[in-house]
This record gives structure tokens, sequence and C-alpha cells, in this order.
């Protein structure tokens, strides 16, 4: 489905500020999988994601989605291709705007006439059934701003919304981190419902090692722009926290074992 | 050279035997500042039968007085001979000198008694030893050759140290140690924890080693130890002189069972049969064949140390014992597995019975080679541990090179 390849990108090259945010990252999710990206801060999750949105250019590599390069599209093109939620609640959606009409808009995402936030009868009864399944009650708020609303409910319409019109991907960036534990969870499990109901291809960032271990059928580790991990099929299904916390640490090690080490080692392992 | 000591009223009297010169000096200051660790602060020495008194010799009484100064403590010599006492004199040091026998000691007998220990040392047996065979046929990172390993069982009386495979995995050599017959093996994979082999009923566990420090015996020493208001942690190289000095050894062997106050060590990721160039790895490269802990390891939970230490200037050295950065008169191997922290009994311990507990308990976490990082910005440090017991033995005989 999603094929990343080679893909490379520096922030200020050539300043002392140069960070090499994506080095050479290799990626190819088949379609309707699910994988979580887990790593330490600045490990380049968000970077990998926006790279894939068409946020920015990337230096190298090649991003293709059902075998079309889509590098020389913008982030808007794209974005009839990619669902995404971000971990601010307020990010998605427009406040003042109703439920209703924030949903119009997602309905009608990608479409080239303007954009209007008129909310047919047929519409509103179409969103009521689906805003029914969030289990949250706000079928019968579908009238009141968006921003009225607590950030799991917000999270949780943004999810709805970037899904309604089954997106060749989704990209979800801790989306969940922002809320509390409860929400957070209620929103992991609508995540996991949706997207296996609508057989989705998903690429979810999470801090959440429980997330990561319970929601994906893969989990990839980054660290400092590349990717050092990937448990797949049967590795993902036997490897629990504890595991994930260990292999943090072997990366960790790694990064602390330079070339004094290697001479330390070599006078002192014989 | 042999030292013994006394306790005399609140004197320990120290018997020296033997020459005190460059290749004695350390020996003769470790066992000095042992007794002092343990409390003994006047000290008088008799000189009868210490027939030599080089620079190295002079060097080592100043670093012990000026250690007793710092506790108010005293040493005096006497019964010197003309060439010591001689020396000490023309050195500045003439007013150690008595020029008879302390009058406390007039009437005693100053024959030494083997057996005045200390109460946080056991003599187990004084007649234990272990004999050393050294396996050296490959070091890294040599291609690794059939004739390079042997098969080699580890009855209930092996102590060892080395890189071999159980018999049952082929050629997946990593690091390991065998105490008292049972064996703790670290597989080189980034991922996996140690594992054991255990000597249950008839089964005499078995390895293909390529490398390996060998002993067979038993040990004569058990020496227990605890922090102080003076002294929060013992490093290895405090910990292998100690060995060497309770032996009076010039090689030992010792295994430890202690509290962890952190370890740096480093083990096998990747069995060395697998490579295919015979020249060294270069970096970053070499990350994928070891791993390093990069960080003080382990803090709170138990060790199990087996070591072997020697004088660096001995000939029963050979190329598996590395000289301590921290103490280069010392050269050592240590492997040590880390196990979930339990306590450990006061007092006289018997090995066997901790070495059962340990094996039947959880399993051990890790198993490593501990290195003495004494990097310049770096550095981590020695291996250090904060209480425990440290059984120790002679070491005899010549290396038996394979
Ligand atoms: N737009 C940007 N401009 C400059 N630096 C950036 C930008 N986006 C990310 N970075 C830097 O790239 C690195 C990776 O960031 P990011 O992908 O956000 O990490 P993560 O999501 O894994 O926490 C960080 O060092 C970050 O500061
Ligand atoms: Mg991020």
């Amino acid at each position: 489905m999603l094929s990343i390849k080679g893909l490379s990108k520096t922030f200020f090259p050539n300043t002392i500020n140069e960070v090499k945010a994506l080095r050479n990252v290799d990626l190819t999710l088949e379609a309707g999988s699910f994988t979580c990206i887990i790593g330490t801060n600045g490990s380049g999750k968000s970077t990998l994601l926006n790279a894939v949105a068409g946020t920015f250019v990337p230096d190298n590599g090649v991003i293709t989605v059902d075998g079309t390069a889509i590098g020389g599209w913008t982030e808007y093109q794209r974005a009839k291709l990619i669902g995404r939620v971000f971990q601010n609640p307020f990010a998605g959606t427009a406040a003042e705007m109703s439920i209703a009409e924030n949903i119009v808009m997602a309905m009608r995402r990608g479409q080239s006439r303007p954009l209007t936030r008129a909310v047919t009868t047929q519409a509103k009864k179409e969103i009521a059934d689906k805003v029914c399944m969030l289990k949250m009650g706000l079928e019968d708020r579908l009238d009141n701003p968006i921003g009225t609303l607590s950030g799991g409910q917000r999270q949780a319409l943004t999810l709805l919304m970037a899904t309604w019109l089954k997106p060749k991907l989704l990209l979800l960036d801790e989306h969940t981190a922002a809320l509390d534990p409860k929400s957070a969870a209620k929103v992991a499990e609508l995540t996991r419902q949706i997207i296996r109901d609508e057989k989705l291809t998903a690429l979810m960032v999470t801090h959440s090692m429980q997330q990561a271990i319970e929601l994906p059928d893969r989990i990839v580790m980054m660290h400092r722009g590349q990717i050092v991990e990937d448990y797949q099929k049967e590795d993902k299904k036997r490897i629990r926290v504890p595991d994930l916390l260990d292999t943090f640490d072997r990366v960790q090690k790694k990064e602390l074992f330079d070339e004094s080490v290697m001479q330390l080692l070599a006078e002192q392992y014989v | 050279m042999e030292i013994h000591a006394k306790k005399i009223n609140q004197q320990l009297l120290i018997t020296v035997n033997g020459r005190l010169d460059a290749s004695w000096s350390d020996y003769f200051t470790d066992a000095f500042l042992a007794f002092i660790r343990n409390g003994e602060h006047q000290f008088v020495l008799d000189a009868k039968a210490l027939s030599f008194l080089s620079s190295a010799g002079i060097r080592s009484l100043v670093r012990i007085t000026k250690e007793l100064r710092t506790v108010e403590g005293s040493m005096h010599i006497f019964n010197a001979t003309e060439f010591v006492a001689g020396t000490l004199r023309t050195t500045g040091f003439g007013d150690w000198l008595l020029d008879e026998i302390p009058a406390e000691l007039k009437h005693q007998n100053l024959q030494p008694e083997q057996n005045a220990l200390p109460e946080n040392l056991f003599l187990l047996d004084k007649n234990a030893s272990l004999s050393l065979k050294t396996h050296t046929n490959w070091k890294p990172w040599q291609l690794v050759k059939t004739t390079d390993s042997e098969t080699m069982q580890f009855p209930a009386d092996s102590y060892a140290l080395g890189i071999g495979s159980p018999s049952a995995s082929g050629k997946l050599f990593g690091d390991f140690m065998v105490v008292g017959g049972h064996v703790a093996y670290q597989s080189p994979e980034e991922k996996s924890r140690p594992d054991f082999l255990l000597p249950i009923e008839a089964y005499i566990p078995e390895m293909e080693v390529i490398q390996s420090l060998r002993t067979e015996g038993s040990f004569s020493h058990l020496w227990r130890f605890a922090p102080d208001a003076d002294k929060s942690a013992f490093t290895i190289a405090e910990l292998a002189g100690q060995a060497l000095s309770l032996t009076h050894a010039e090689m030992s062997a010792f295994v430890i069972l202690a509290e962890i106050d952190g370890l740096v060590g480093a083990h096998l990721i990747q069995s060395p049969a697998l490579r295919q160039a015979e020249n060294s790895p270069a970096f970053p490269e070499i990350r994928d064949w070891l791993s390093f802990s990069g960080e003080r390891v382990f803090v709170g939970e138990q060790a199990m140390i087996f070591g072997v230490v020697s004088q660096h200037n001995t000939t029963m050295n050979n190329d598996l014992l590395i000289p301590l950065p921290s103490m280069p008169t010392l050269a050592a191997h240590l492997h040590a597995a880390v196990f979930p922290y339990q306590p450990l009994q006061n007092g006289e311990l018997n090995l066997k019975q901790q070495l059962d507990k340990f094996f039947n308990g959880p399993p051990p976490k890790a198993l490593m080679h501990l290195i003495d990082d004494q990097r310049p910005e770096a550095g981590l440090g020695q291996s250090s541990l904060i209480r425990g017991a440290m059984w120790c033995g002679k070491v005899i005989g010549k290396e038996n090179k394979l």
C-alpha cells in the first residue's frame, strides 16, 4: 500500500542547528495493516508522518501509494488519500462551528467546489447514525459548537471525520497523548474499532507502550531518524511491555558505544 | 613472602618472612591495608626473617604509615637484620626501628598463630588450592576454526570463565562462567537473557569452549565485606587484591556474591563463529558484535562473580589476564552474572548452599565480562560492590596450555 524508500530529511543543514530528522528510512505497509511507531522524543516519528502527508519536501527518497509516486503532490492533493489526527484535540476541528458543520466539511474533503457549511437533512441523518457509534451521546448535540466538547470527545470526532471518506491511509500522531487516561483509553479503543471495521491501513505514533502492544499488528521503533526495530507477525505477538523497555535500553546502549569504547574493549575484551 | 599476624594486647604483631622488594611490595601493602580496614591500628613488625628491603619496600612502608596516621595508628619494627636496619636509617626512616623487643611483647609467645583471624574472615581449609588450565586458541577477532574449540565438562569443583557454546547449541559462542559446576551462559544475541546448565543427578554440564580460564579445586578463605563510615563500596581491584593477600599467592581465583553498587562490562551479541573477515570489526560494525553496558548498571541487584587475579609480574601470567588500568600491578579477568537481589545471611556462608539457592531461584538478568573503564573523560570507573562474600583460593602450578 504505502512504500517509503530511502527517505531523508535534514533540518537547518550545514548550520550548528543541523538535525538529521530522517536518515534513509525504508518502510512498507501492507494494505489493511495497522502499524505503531514508537521512539524517544525527537527520533523523527512526526517528521516521518509529515513527509508522507506532504507537509514538507524531503531531501531524498521516494514515497508511493499503491504504486503511484506522490512526491510531486501537494499536501492538499494528498489529503484525498490520507486522513490525519494530531495530538492536539483543537487542531483538526473548527471550535466555533457545530459538530454537524465540522463533519460536513470533512465529508467534502478534497472536493474542488467551494466549501459550504450547509447541512442537508439527509446529511444530518447520516451524521447522527455514525456519531451514535461513538457512544458519547453526541448525536443529540449535533448543532452545538464543537468548542464546547471535552478533549476526548473532540478527538473521537476528529477520528471519525478523518476516516469518514475511508482514506487509503490513516496517519495518527500521538492522538491520545493530550487526553486524560480514561479518555485516552476510550479513543484508543475507538481507533482500533474503526481501523478494523473499515479495514484501513494505519500508521500511528504513540508514546504509550501499552497501546503499541495492544492495538496494532506491527511495531516500528525509531531512534535518531532511523528505524531501529521492527516487530511484525510472530515477533509482534510475543513481545510485551518489558521487552519494549529492554529494546529502548539496547538502543540507548548502542548510542553510548562510541569509538573510545571500541578502544577500551580492544584492550580489555580479549 | 609470608606475612603472619597475631594480636597481642592492643598490638598486632606482624611476622614477615622473605624479601620486601618491587615484586612483593604491593602484596605487602595490600595485606597491611586490609588489616587497617579491619580495625587494627597499632602494629609491631618482627623483621627477623625479612632478608631484604628495597626502595619499593620503603615506599610501601611509607604508604602504610601514611594510612596509619589518618587513624592515629603506629608501626614499629624490631629484630631487623643489619641490612634492613641500615637501609631504613640511610633512607631517613630510622625512627621506626626499636632497639629491642617492646616491653609488652617481652614475655609473650611471638610465634605466629595461623588462625587468629578477624571476625569477618573465615579460614575454610588452609591447604585448599586450585589448579589452572588456560585455553587461548581463539582471540578476538580471528576466524573460529574447528580446531579452536574443545569440549569441556565442568564437574562440581570447577570454576571457570570464558567464551563457549553449550554443546547442543552448535557454534553459538558467547560469554560464560562456571561456579561449582553450575554454568551460566549468555547466548550471543542482543535480546536473549542468560541460560543455565545445572549439574542435576549424573549430568555434568558440558560446553564447546574456544577460550577459557579454568580452575579446579577449592577455596581457602571466605571474606565477608560490608560498608562502614569511611567506605561505601568495594572496587573490583580492591577485592581482587584482597584475594591475593588473603591467599598469600601470586595468582588467586575467587567467587563473589554481593550487592551491586554498579557494574561496567561487555558481552558478545553475535557468535564469533559467524565472522567472515579475518580482521577486527571496525567502528561502528563492532557494535553488532559486542554490547557495552554504557553506564554503571544493575545497581542494587546481586552479582555472582568469578575471577582470576595475578600479580603483574608473575611467570604464571597469560594472555587472558589483563592488567587493571586502575591498579596495573594486578592482572585479572572477571565475569559477572546478575541475579535479582536477595539478601545474604551474615557470618560464615557455605558456597555450595548459596549456589544452589541462586541457581534454583529466579534466572539471571545478565552476564558480562567486567571492564575497568578509565577512559579520560567518559570513563565509568570500575565495577564495585556494596556488601557480600568472597571465597578465594590460591591458584598453583604451571598452567597447561592446551
Ligand atoms: N519543521 C522543523 N524544523 C526544524 N526542525 C524540526 C522540524 N520538525 C522537526 N524538527 C526536528 O527534527 C527532529 C525530529 O522531530 P520529530 O519528528 O518531531 O520527533 P518525534 O516526533 O519523534 O518526537 C527533532 O530534533 C526536531 O527538533
Ligand atoms: Mg512527535
